[in-house]
């Protein structure tokens, strides 16, 4: 039981035990690494899948229940098992290529976008000690491969050969873009604080402190929040998937498992975009009573269910009202901020 | 000052969102419950009868025939025992009713009136003509019941 708030010692134990194992049977020490990063592998892998279905059962819920509707209800209890019959039907659809399409381009884009996705999730940290890498960079490295997924949209705007696509893609781009500054500048506050860009050490600094960085850092957290909603193009900045301007932007074209990927990296991000703000400015998996990695799904999620909440408030905003928002205000807001941190830790 | 109205706006917007969370459903659970017709909903039309002798109160007259914008009503009458007119058919066609309750409003009697049944979709089309002692009894409505 005590393994479940010790999970550094259990993560140890296993190790060792397993390490133990080959020295008994002369297996090199190189196999036992290799199988456990398959092994890491796997086990995202699932979470990714299982916490997406979620993800998206939430979000058809609790939009229902916003707008007084019921959302899905007849297949399995409150329509608990609705997303694995649409993930079923979804593996048997037909594979669709537009004859006009740039193939390698158009077929390569939603994995670059889902592989983005899922390499971001190497550095979360769950638990102590639950983290598949603990890189002293750990946050840089997030930022920086959540800039990858734009590759992915603008490949997948242009190999559609579709107005609407490449119109997406183009917006989103800029979009991403030009909140990504946004978005890192409010993170750099923290970094300033604990001194380190590694995600545990993030966690342990609010832990020493006692309480988490919103409370120092509350301009930050709304910076990065809002940054953060733009960047996993969700409502109110869902510009490159307007339905009624551009049907559904870069994945128009994409039927099957490829729009299937678009959609579980779009969903996965918003998990990453959650998570990292849970580490960086609620305390990660810091928490009185509560095993840490409950304490971290649940701030993971409450964040979730905000974006959701966000997306059923907001109406969508202009294509110029979103560039006037990130560069004149949020991003001039976020050096203040960060000034107004520097003078404080002089002081 | 804009940024600050604008704030207790987006904070009320949220909180209204909120609110809503925890609000009834207004949907209703379609072929598990049904709604409840109101009194002058104008369903299938329904023949009324007789509450002294437990036949129809119809007399033939073919007013409502008459009437029928759609032409959705067919009578046959022939001659009783006594001589008197004898309705021998009532028929119907459901498929060509409108729901207007023009026959209703025609009838002297009193004898037709629309009910508050709904659900009328048949597999056959033959099915739709409805015969008089359906009319009286009113239809049997084949309902989803998983």
């Amino acid at each position: 039981m005590s393994y479940l708030y010790q999970t550094d010692e259990l993560m140890k134990l296993i190790y060792e035990t397993l390490a133990g194992f080959c020295e008994q049977y002369a297996i090199p020490l190189l196999y036992l690494d290799l199988a456990i990063m398959l092994v890491a592998v796997g086990i995202i892998a699932g979470f990714v899948s299982v916490s997406v279905m979620f993800m998206v059962w939430l979000e058809r819920k609790v939009s229902a229940h916003m707008q007084d509707r019921l959302g899905p209800m007849r297949v399995g209890p409150h329509g608990a098992l609705q997303t694995i019959a649409d993930a079923i039907k979804l593996l048997f659809k037909e594979r669709i290529t537009p004859q006009k399409a740039d193939k390698w381009v158009y077929t390569l884009a939603p994995v670059v976008i889902f592989a983005s996705a899922m390499a971001a999730y190497v550095v979360i940290p769950w638990s102590p000690g639950m983290i598949i890498a603990d890189l002293n960079i750990g946050l840089l490295y997030l930022l920086a491969i959540g800039s990858v997924a734009v590759i992915g949209l603008l490949m997948a705007g242009w190999g559609s050969n579709n107005k609407y696509s490449l119109l997406s893609a183009f917006r989103c781009g800029a979009q991403i873009i030009s909140y990504e500054v946004a978005a890192t500048l409010s993170c750099l506050g923290v970094i300033m604080l604990t001194g380190s860009l590694s995600m545990v050490d993030i966690v342990n600094a609010q832990k020493d402190m006692g309480w988490p960085f919103i409370v120092v850092q509350p301009i930050g957290f709304l910076i990065y929040l809002i940054a953060g909603t733009a960047e996993v193009n969700r409502a109110p900045f869902d510009l490159a998937e307007a339905e009624s301007e551009l049907i559904a932007g870069f994945h128009t074209e994409y039927s099957a498992m490829g729009f299937s990927m678009f959609f579980l990296a779009e969903y996965a991000n918003m998990f990453i975009v959650s998570a990292i703000a849970a580490t960086l400015f609620l305390g990660g998996w810091a928490g009185p009573v509560l095993p840490p990695v409950v304490w971290f799904l649940l701030k993971t999620f409450g964040l979730v269910f905000v974006f959701m909440w966000f997306r059923w408030t907001f109406p969508r905003i202009r294509v110029d009202q979103l560039m006037v928002f990130g560069w004149k205000f949020l991003i001039p807001l976020a050096f203040v901020n960060l000034l107004v941190t520097g003078i404080v830790m002089l002081l | 000052m804009f940024l600050v109205t604008d704030t207790y706006h987006f904070c009320r917007g949220l909180a209204q969102i909120f609110y809503h969370l925890f609000t009834p459903s207004v949907t209703l659970q379609y072929p598990a419950k049904r709604w409840e017709m109101p009194e002058r909903w104008r369903g299938v039309v329904r023949l009324v009868l007789d509450e002294k002798t437990g036949k129809g109160k119809c007399v033939g007259c073919y007013l409502c025939a008459r009437m029928c914008p759609a032409q959705a009503i067919e009578i046959n009458t022939i001659e009783g025992p006594d001589h008197e007119k004898q309705v021998e058919s009532f028929e119907v066609d459901i498929s060509r009713c409108i729901f207007c309750g023009l026959c209703t409003e025609a009838c002297p009697k009193g004898a037709i009136t629309l009910s508050r049944d709904y659900e009328l979709a048949v597999y056959d089309r033959s099915g739709m003509v409805y015969e008089q002692e359906v009319l009286q009894q009113g239809p049997v409505i084949k309902r989803y019941t998983k």
